[in-house]
C-alpha cells in the first residue's frame, strides 16, 4: 500500500471516507441496494445481480452521491486551503479525497456482494469464477464514474458536477435520438443514395463505447456460462479511471487555493 | 539579530474581474524574527488577509518575493514548520473537531495515537473540549475560530498566522488568546496577526505594520513608543497654570492631563506635582502607544480632521 504514498494521502483518504460514511441519504441507498440485490438473485445468478439492471442504476446513484462536490466543497469551506498547507502534494490530496469515497463505494458494494453470494450460496451454488471476478470488476467500472465525478469537481462549484454530468448524458441521448430519427426519414425518402446523416449515425455508433466508462459487466455472465469474454470494456474502464485521475491532479494543480473572503 | 522567519519583498496581488481590477497589494514588504508577535493593522479591505495568503503561497503573486525560513514558502519543509489560522473558518460539517484535528496531526506526520493525544490537549486548552466531539457542522463562529486555531498549533509551529483570531470570540476566549500569544512568544514562535482589537494587539505584539489600500504605511514599534501619563482632576482650572510652567509639553484634553513621558517612572513625581498644584486627582495612569490614537491618524486622517 505505501507504494501508492506519492498519489494518495491515506491521513486525507481516512478523513474523506469517514465523512462520506456518515452521510444518511447514502446509508439508505445501500440498503435499497440491498434488497433489491437479494430479491433479484434467481437460480441463474452469476454474481453481478447486486450491480446489474435496476441495481446496477442504483449503484450508479449511490457513485454520484458518494462524488457531488467531492473536490469542491472542501474550496468552498475554505478547508482545503488548510490541507494543502500541510506537507504533501496536491495530486496526494486529490488520491486521497478520490481513495476515501472509493473506499466507501467499494464497502457498499462488498457489502451488497456479500449479501448476494451468501444467498446464491445457500441456495446451492457451488464455486464460480463469475462470482469471484464480479466485485472487482464491477467496482473498477464505478470507481472509473468516480474519478469523473472527481475530476469534475475540481473545475465546478458544489454538486453541479453530477448536475453537467447527468446534463451531458441527456444531451447525448437527446442528440442520438434526433439524428438516428433525421436518418430515418432521410432514408426512407429515398433509398438510393447515400446519406450524410448515415455517416453520422455510424460515426456515433463507433465513438459511442469510448465517450464513459463502459457497463463490463457482459465479461462476467460470458465467464458464466463458459465463454470466453471480451476484457476490453474492463481495460476502457481503468483508462478512464487513471486518464480522470490524472486530469483531476493537472486541473487542481492550476486552481489558486485562496478563496474570496470579505 | 536572528535571521528574518519570514521576508516578504514588493508583494504585489491584484484580483481581476470582467470589470475591474483591484490591486490588494501593492508592493508591500516586511520582515517577522523569531519569537516577534507582528500585527497587520488596517480598515476592512485592506489587504491583511491577502498579505497573509501572499506568505502562505496560497495566491500566486503578480510581484515581489516571500521566503519562510529563507526558503521558497512552497516547500513541503517549509510547511511542516508553520501554522495558519483564517478568518472564520470551515470545517466539513461530518467530521467531529477531534477528527480534523487528527487529519491535520497525521498529514504532519504524527501517528493517529500522537495525534489523537495533541488534539485532545489542544481542544482542552482551547475550550473545545466538549465540541470538539461533535461534528463541525454546528459549531458557532467562535468554535469554529478555535478549531481553525487548534488546527494550526498542531505541529508546533515556528511560524503562525493568525486571521482575525479573535473576531467571534467572548471575552474569556480574547483573554486566552492573549496568554497564548504571550506563550508562543516566549518559546521563540514567530507570530504574524491581523486584529482589529487594538487594545489587544498594543499588549501582545512588538510591531505593528499599517496597512492600507493594499500599501504598508508606516511600522510601528511598540516598544519605542511614546508613552504618556494620564491624570484626570476635577479641577483642571486650578492646575492648569502650574502644570504650564512645570510640565510645558502637557496639555489638557476636557478634564485630562496628557504628558509625554520616557518610562513609568516619573509618574509618582508628576503626581506629586499636580496634587501640590491643588489638583484633585480622580484617576491617573500610564498609557502606552496610544495605538488607537495612532492608528486613527495614519489610516484615517481624513476623519480625524473632521
Ligand atoms: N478573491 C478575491 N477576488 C477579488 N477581490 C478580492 C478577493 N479577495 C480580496 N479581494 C479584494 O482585495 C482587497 C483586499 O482584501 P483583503 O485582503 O481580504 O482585505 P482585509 O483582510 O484587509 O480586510 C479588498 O478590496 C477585497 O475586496
Ligand atoms: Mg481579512
Amino acid at each position: 500500500m505505501n507504494g501508492l504514498a506519492p498519489i494518495v494521502s491515506w491521513p486525507v483518504m481516512l478523513a474523506a471516507a469517514r465523512e462520506r460514511i456518515k452521510t444518511p441519504l447514502l446509508i439508505g441507498l445501500v440498503l435499497v441496494m440491498l434488497i433489491i440485490a437479494l430479491g433479484a438473485a434467481g437460480p441463474n445468478a452469476d454474481g453481478s445481480e447486486g450491480f446489474a439492471a435496476i441495481a446496477g442504476f442504483l449503484l450508479l446513484i449511490f457513485t454520484m452521491m458518494l462524488g457531488a462536490g467531492l473536490i469542491d466543497e472542501e474550496f468552498a469551506a475554505g478547508h482545503a486551503q488548510l490541507v494543502l498547507l500541510r506537507p504533501l502534494t496536491r495530486a496526494q490530496w486529490f488520491g486521497g479525497r478520490l481513495a476515501g469515497a472509493g473506499s466507501v463505494l467499494a464497502a457498499a458494494m462488498t457489502l451488497v456482494w456479500l449479501s448476494t453470494t451468501a444467498n446464491a450460496v445457500s441456495k446451492g451454488a457451488h464455486f464460480d469464477l463469475a462470482r469471484v471476478l464480479a466485485l472487482p470488476v464491477a467496482f473498477v467500472w464505478a470507481f472509473a464514474w468516480l474519478a469523473v465525478l472527481a475530476a469534475l469537481s475540481v473545475v465546478l462549484k458544489a454538486w453541479t458536477n453530477i448536475a453537467w454530468l447527468l446534463f451531458a448524458t441527456i444531451l447525448w441521448w437527446a442528440s442520438k435520438l434526433a439524428i438516428n430519427g433525421i436518418n430515418a426519414v432521410m432514408v426512407a425518402k429515398d433509398k438510393s443514395t447515400d446519406h450524410f446523416s448515415q455517416t453520422v449515425v455510424g460515426f456515433i455508433g463507433t465513438i459511442e463505447p469510448y465517450v464513459c466508462p463502459q457497463d463490463p459487466l457482459q465479461i462476467i455472465h460470458t465467464l458464466h456460462n463458459g465463454g470466453r469474454p471480451d476484457w476490453s470494456p474492463l481495460a476502457y474502464d481503468l483508462v478512464w479511471l487513471f486518464g480522470a485521475w490524472t486530469v483531476g491532479c493537472v486541473l487542481l494543480n492550476r486552481r489558486e487555493l485562496s478563496r474570496r473572503t470579505t | 539579530m536572528s535571521d528574518p522567519v519570514l521576508q516578504a519583498v514588493g508583494l504585489t496581488k491584484k484580483y481581476a474581474s470582467a470589470v475591474s481590477t483591484v490591486t490588494a497589494l501593492d508592493a508591500a514588504s516586511f520582515e517577522v524574527r523569531a519569537g516577534e508577535a507582528v500585527a497587520l493593522l488596517g480598515p476592512n479591505g485592506a489587504g491583511k488577509t491577502t498579505a497573509m495568503q501572499c506568505c502562505l503561497g496560497l495566491l500566486t503573486l503578480d510581484g515581489g518575493e516571500v521566503k519562510l525560513f529563507g526558503k521558497d514558502p512552497e516547500l513541503l519543509e517549509v510547511r511542516q514548520r508553520i501554522g495558519f489560522s483564517p478568518d472564520a473558518p470551515q470545517f466539513p460539517s461530518r467530521l467531529t473537531g477531534l477528527d480534523v484535528l487528527e487529519l491535520h496531526g497525521t498529514l504532519l506526520g504524527q501517528t493517529r495515537a500522537q495525534a489523537r493525544k495533541k488534539a485532545e490537549e489542544l481542544a482542552q486548552r482551547l475550550g473545545l473540549a466538549e465540541a470538539a466531539r461533535r461534528s463541525c457542522g454546528g459549531y458557532s463562529r467562535g468554535q469554529g475560530q478555535r478549531l481553525g486555531l487548534a488546527a494550526a498549533l498542531m505541529g508546533d509551529p515556528e511560524l503562525l498566522f493568525l486571521d482575525e483570531p479573535t473576531a467571534g470570540l467572548d471575552p474569556s476566549g480574547v483573554a486566552a488568546m492573549r496568554t497564548l500569544i504571550a506563550d508562543l512568544k516566549a518559546k521563540n514562535v514567530a507570530v504574524v496577526l491581523n486584529s482589529h482589537l487594538l487594545s489587544e494587539v498594543e499588549r501582545v505584539c512588538d510591531r505593528a505594520l499599517f496597512i492600507k489600500s493594499g500599501r504598508i504605511l508606516r511600522t510601528h514599534d511598540m516598544h519605542n513608543a511614546a508613552r504618556f501619563a494620564e491624570i484626570r482632576v476635577v479641577n483642571a482650572a486650578v492646575v492648569a497654570e502650574r502644570v504650564k510652567r512645570l510640565a510645558p509639553e502637557g496639555v489638557f484634553d476636557g478634564n485630562t492631563l496628557r504628558v509625554p513621558i520616557a518610562s513609568e517612572d516619573v509618574m509618582p513625581g508628576l503626581l506629586k506635582m499636580v496634587i501640590e498644584g491643588g489638583g484633585e486627582v480622580l484617576e491617573a495612569r500610564a498609557s502606552g502607544a496610544e495605538l488607537e490614537r495612532l492608528y486613527l491618524e495614519i489610516v484615517e486622517p481624513a476623519k480625524v480632521a473632521a
